[in-house]
């Protein structure tokens, strides 16, 4: 579905991403776990098409997307939902969730549309209470199932994740993780960035760890949940950790 | 001051604020997609109205005035193409446009008057269109990402740029398109205030555009997606909204709308090649007075400057109806930087 070869990127002159490979296959949940400014943003941005890659290639349903903008790239079925959620503050949860099925104008799309929100509303019931609101007067919460929703809208093939736990209670990140596990039985693929390694791990197939730059170690669920560096250092198997 | 008089000047008022008001909404469109204050807001007006007045001698002003907002429209485009884009890939369509740019400055300047006229037309375009195309390949590598500060500057070189292109096409005349009813006699009385049936038609029109764009923004697929951009442009991406595009649709909107109130208030005002810049600190004060980017609040903005101006005239001088403005922006901008119906937080949001 997704494989990332020896990518490089960042920012101006600041070389963020020191040659970092990737694969998500099929209908797999992948995820990217590692410590602040190690540079998971950097690139699942790069991926979305919203950074420039300095070298490498990202490669998509077995078609190059160097020559894809941002728009081709959901198009494509390549869809990110960004770090702190970034919905549209002051436009309706409802309108939200309409942007985000921008691309899809066809003339009976208009009811698809439909119908996908109302799936929507019954994948986050809370949604549809707040369909009127304006989504910057959502909670945390709220606004990442939002963010995710209108992802979703775009109907995409590979659903990738920044942060989507970041400072959310424990019980929502587990109503939404469910969630996304659910839509991976319908056919979709994730690729989930996380600095909460043991929810990430919970529902990844494999996963791979991002330290400054460079994949250090990578892996089956089974592996690096076994794996004594990643216990020590994501796990907190040394230490008793706050969250969970 | 008695009741007749006061209506007088109140309809003159909100005439003259409607058009404020739409050149105000202009700003506030394209500011809300880049965050840049387009001081050649007031200029397509200007050309609008022009076109429209030259057409209307020989197509029924319905059609004059649609082909003015065209015009108009086109050019906004071409704006945002040439001086607003940074693209770094070679753009056939700037290189034409910066190729029609020299050809006009070629013509201006009268390079080529010794020639009969037409041919000096037509040799300024071909020297021009290489010119442009020499350009766009030397320099488009040189572009970078601008700040807002230098675009707003830039906007301000374009208005300058447009006032002395139309300044040659036309003249540095005043000039005025026919009463759409009558003529500037024709008097419409309600009870004992009088006044030009015009001015019912300038109130009508801007009105119906007001309410157009209201329903634009607020429920047609392109208008949503045009208010996604002006929140988060990286966001708007990400949904599959080609944000270049949306922010070249805010120039074409922004400049038609004025062609078409700069057309309908021409029999009232008239227009010349230079009323642009004044236009373009007047709808600017109203915008700053609503709060930048707030639509609504530029109407009502619109109708106050308008209504303080006419009825500043039965007070000062004639002279003195421009301070007004002035006056309004300097106090504002001291006591109320988020605008009246601006609220402090939204301002605070902005960049600058
Ligand atoms: N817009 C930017 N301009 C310049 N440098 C940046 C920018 N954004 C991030 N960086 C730098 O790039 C590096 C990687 O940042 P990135 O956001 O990818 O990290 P991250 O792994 O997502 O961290 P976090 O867990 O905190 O989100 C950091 O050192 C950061 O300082
Ligand atoms: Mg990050």
């Amino acid at each position: 579905m997704l494989t990332i070869r020896n990518l490089q990127s960042g920012y101006h002159k600041l070389r963020v991403l020191k040659g970092v490979s990737v694969h998500v296959g099929e209908n797999e949940i992948v995820t990217v776990i590692g410590p602040n400014g190690a540079g998971k943003s950097t690139l699942l941005m790069t991926v979305a098409g919203i950074l420039k890659p300095f070298a490498g290639t990202v490669t998509f349903d077995n078609t190059d997307l160097e020559s894809f903008s941002a728009e081709k790239r959901v198009e494509a079925g390549c869809v990110l939902v960004p770090e702190g959620r970034r919905v549209f503050s002051t436009l309706t949860v409802k309108e939200n969730l309409e942007l985000g099925a921008f691309l899809r104008s066809g003339k009976n799309e208009k009811s698809a549309i439909q119908q996908d929100i109302e799936r929507m509303y019954s994948l986050f019931p809370v949604l549809q209470k707040r369909m009127k609101q304006m989504a910057g007067t959502l909670s945390g919460g709220e606004q990442q199932m939002l963010a995710i929703a209108r992802a979703l809208m775009s109907r995409p093939k590979l659903l990738m994740m920044d942060e989507p736990s970041m400072g959310i209670a424990p019980i929502i990140v587990s109503q939404i993780f469910k969630t996304i596990s659910m839509l991976r039985e319908e056919g979709l693929s994730v690729l989930l960035v996380e600095q909460n390694a043991k929810k990430a791990l919970s529902i990844a197939d494999r996963g791979y760890v991002l330290e400054t730059g460079q994949i250090v170690v990578s892996g089956s669920r089974e592996e690096l949940l076994e794996n004594h560096d990643v216990g020590r250092a994501y796990l907190g198997k040394d230490y008793s950790t706050i969250d969970e | 001051m008695n009741v007749d008089l006061f209506f007088n000047y109140l309809v003159i008022g909100l005439t003259v604020g409607a058009q404020y008001a739409i050149v105000a909404i202009g700003f506030n469109i394209i500011y809300n997609t880049t965050g840049i204050i387009n001081f050649a807001q007031g200029d397509f007006l200007i050309l609008g109205a022009m076109v429209a007045i030259s057409m209307s001698s020989i197509l029924p002003i319905g059609i004059a005035i649609g082909v003015g907002v065209l015009v108009a429209a086109v050019y906004g485009a071409v704006v945002e193409n040439v001086f607003i884009r940074r693209n770094r890939s070679f753009s056939p369509f700037r290189s034409v446009c910066i190729g029609i740019i020299a050809a006009l400055l070629l013509k201006t300047l009268g390079i080529f008057s010794f020639l009969p006229e037409g041919i000096d037309f037509a040799a300024a375009f071909l020297f021009g269109l290489p010119v442009g195309f020499g350009l766009e390949t030397v320099f488009r590598k040189y572009m970078k990402e601008q700040t807002v500060l230098s675009l707003i500057v830039l906007t301000i070189a374009v208005s300058i740029l447009t006032r002395e292109i139309m300044s040659h096409l036309w003249d540095k005349d005043a000039h005025v398109l026919p009463y759409f009813i009558g003529d500037s006699n024709t008097i419409l009385s309600l009870g004992s205030i009088s006044f030009s049936p015009q001015r019912i038609w300038v109130l009508g029109i801007c009105a119906l555009l007001v309410i157009g764009l209201y329903v634009f923004f607020k429920y047609t697929r392109y208008g949503k997606a045009m208010r996604a951009c002006s929140l988060d442009h990286t966001a708007a991406k990400l949904c599959g909204i080609n944000v270049r595009l949306m922010i070249t649709i805010s120039f074409i909107v922004s400049a038609a709308i004025a062609a078409l109130a700069g057309s309908v208030i021409s029999p009232l005002s008239q227009t010349k090649y230079d009323m642009g810049s004044v236009l373009a600190i007047k709808g600017f004060s109203v915008a700053i007075l609503g709060g930048l980017g707030n639509s609504f609040a530029a109407v009502a903005g619109g109708l106050i400057l308008g209504i303080l101006e006419a009825f500043s005239v039965s007070i000062f001088p004639n002279a003195y109806k421009d301070v007004v403005a002035i006056l309004l922006l300097l106090l504002i901008l001291v006591f109320k930087p988020s605008g009246v119906f601006g609220s402090r937080q939204a301002s605070q949001l902005k960049e600058f």
